[in-house]
């Protein structure tokens, strides 16, 4: 190095060397003082494995689905800042079919029922109609939801209701719904129930 | 997915596109989460975190100029709440004046075992200044340039240098009084 000063700027420089992301001409400058001095070179191979360390810590099992169906719900009430020629949202009632609507009836029977959105009533998306009203099981995993819903292209756009229902609607606005419901019928693993509304 | 993508994505979701905001979520929803939590050591009040910065987004969209990388802005939305909590939780940290008088001897960290490293590098990070442990972990967790950890720290690209250094220094020192090592100096 030519004097102290340069030899700092490349200490300085060293980590971003490490984690990729410095400019090419500060890249090739750090790689020139390393070939000369193997100070710096130690320095980069220690630096290296500290960042390889932090990095190998276990992240933790974050919110994923469930954290993108509570907030689908919550922009419900958030309103943006800029909103230009954009759709009114509006809310409806899910209609209830088959075994959902008996358990409904159930609920009502033994007093639960009120009618409150906040029993039965979910947002809606912009698409009304294109949902698939879902139970899952109890003992369904994050990781086994989160891979159902990608192989099948699937987002939760609401949910849960106070009964536990989710309205999925596919990323494919063509998706035949009947076709897929059938699908997701037969991931009896996932689902304790499969409606169309 | 790039940059470009993810401006095009919060266009979207300025717009009101939902469908945007499930692929953003997607994105970058385990980043975020591990930066918050490694902070916080909190799942709940970690996703509650997170929660609150895709809720930012949304409702701040449209008013994005895209003069930063989505990435950068969405860190400078979680480090701001971050330090919030840490301001009202009056959180004490510890060990801002440890001696800097020490060699920077690699030696040190190649005579930690692999099954001891996360665990001495973890008690050792917690005993960083929050400024310096910040700015470490922005660089290796994160892998962000200096220029993106200045811009979501709201500091000079100079003082991320200034603070990498002395947290590597400080972390080597940590390491080596932890292993009980003598480095020549």
């Amino acid at each position: 190095m030519s004097s102290e000063v340069d030899r700092q700027h490349i200490l300085d420089l060293l980590p971003f060397w490490v984690n990729g992301t410095l400019s090419e001409d500060e890249q090739d400058m750090v790689e020139a003082a390393m070939a000369q001095d193997p100070s710096l070179r130690q320095e980069a191979e220690m630096l290296s494995l500290v960042r390889t360390t932090m990095q190998q810590q276990p992240d933790g099992e974050s919110p994923g689905e469930l954290g993108l169906a509570r907030l689908r719900r919550d922009i419900e009430d958030s309103p943006q800042k800029v909103v230009e020629g954009r759709s009114r949202t509006r809310r409806y009632m899910l209609s209830f079919s088959g075994g959902l609507a008996a358990a409904f009836a159930l609920i009502a029977v033994i007093g639960n029922f009120r009618v409150s959105e906040d029993v039965y009533e979910l947002a809606s998306s912009n698409n009304d109609t294109a949902n698939i009203v879902v139970m899952f099981r109890a003992d369904v995993t994050q990781a086994s939801m989160a891979s159902l819903l990608q192989r099948h292209e699937l987002v939760i756009v609401d949910g849960p209701s106070a009964i536990g229902l989710y309205r999925l609607s596919p990323l494919d606005p063509g998706a035949d719904l009947t076709q897929l419901a059938g699908t997701l019928r037969l991931e009896t693993d996932v689902f304790e129930s499969v409606d169309l509304p | 997915m790039n940059d470009a993508d993810l401006k095009a994505l919060i266009h979207r979701i300025g717009t009101g596109d939902k469908i945007a905001l499930d692929a953003l979520y997607r994105q970058m929803e385990k980043p975020l989460y591990r930066f918050i939590n490694i902070k916080l050591n909190d799942p709940f009040l970690s996703a509650d975190i997170l929660q609150e910065v895709f809720l930012d987004v949304w409702k701040g969209a449209a008013a994005f100029e895209g003069r930063s990388a989505v990435k950068t802005w969405m860190f400078s939305i979680a480090y701001r709440k971050v330090i919030d909590v840490f301001r009202k939780n009056a959180r004490l940290t510890i060990a801002d004046d440890l001696p800097e008088q020490l060699d920077e001897a690699p030696s040190a960290m190649a005579q930690i075992t692999a099954a001891e490293e996360a665990d001495h590098l973890r008690a050792c990070l917690a005993q960083l200044k929050p400024d310096h442990r910040d700015a470490i972990e922005f660089a290796f967790y994160e892998d962000m340039s200096y220029r993106e950890i200045a811009e979501v720290t709201s500091v000079p690209e100079g003082t991320v240098k200034t603070r990498i250094f002395h947290a590597k220094k400080l972390l080597l020192h940590c390491l080596q009084g932890r292993m009980n090592t003598k480095v020549a100096s």
